[in-house]
């Protein structure tokens, strides 16, 4: 079993292992309130299904290796990476500009506790970019 | 930057998938690269000259003027 396969069963058994445990905890307790029940359902089936389809990744790479070794390549090439790297990019690059165009028209239209709570997640955005960025530059 | 991996790899009779499965790239990555559409990193191009028993610049040609 090579190191992407592993990776990717310790992953689904985690993201199992949490949906489970999740699920079990909305249905033990009667005290949630509706939509925080609603929202943790909703959260456990993603990650439960997240972690079946690693599962899934993984009973295929283990009974064709051929197969294991593509999921290896496909996970460290380098282009995939690069492409995957510049749609992030440009996903939050779109996201920053329209959350500031939704948070300027918001303030157009005085309804100011939208407008800030933006502004903030703008804020909070920009700060990261820049941690990332200088971790990234005294990593390179 | 033009490259002879499709050239070389046929001298030497190869599948793209082969030589993807050597160098530890996807086939799609070696597609791009014989198309010329993706250029590929100092590793990744040593890599694939190291293969073919060629000097990285036999294998991949830098030109100044569709420099990309």
């Amino acid at each position: 079993m090579n190191k992407v396969v592993k990776r990717k069963l310790i992953g689904s058994i985690i993201s199992i292992l949490i949906g489970v445990s999740v699920l079990v905890y909305v249905c033990i307790n009667n005290n949630i309130r509706e939509e925080l029940n609603t929202y943790l359902i909703g959260f456990s089936s993603g990650i439960i299904f997240v972690g079946i389809i690693f599962l899934f990744q993984v009973f295929i790479a283990i009974k064709n290796p051929v197969k294991g070794v593509e999921l290896e390549n496909m996970q460290n090439d380098e282009r995939i990476k690069m492409i995957s790297d510049s749609a992030m990019s440009i996903t939050g690059k779109i996201s920053i500009l329209v959350e500031a165009i939704v948070s300027i028209s918001a303030a157009f239209l005085g309804k100011m506790e939208i407008s800030e709570c933006i502004g903030f997640i703008i804020s909070i955005q920009l700060i990261i970019y820049l941690v990332a960025y200088n971790y990234t530059t005294n990593k390179n | 930057m033009k490259n002879k991996v499709e050239e070389y790899r046929k001298i030497m009779n190869e599948k793209q998938e082969d030589l993807a499965n050597i160098v530890g790239v996807s086939r799609q990555t070696i597609i791009s690269i014989e198309k010329g559409k993706y250029n590929p990193s100092i590793l990744l191009a040593f890599k694939i000259s190291n293969h073919f028993n060629k000097p990285i610049e036999e294998v991949f040609i830098y030109e100044e003027e569709n420099d990309e």
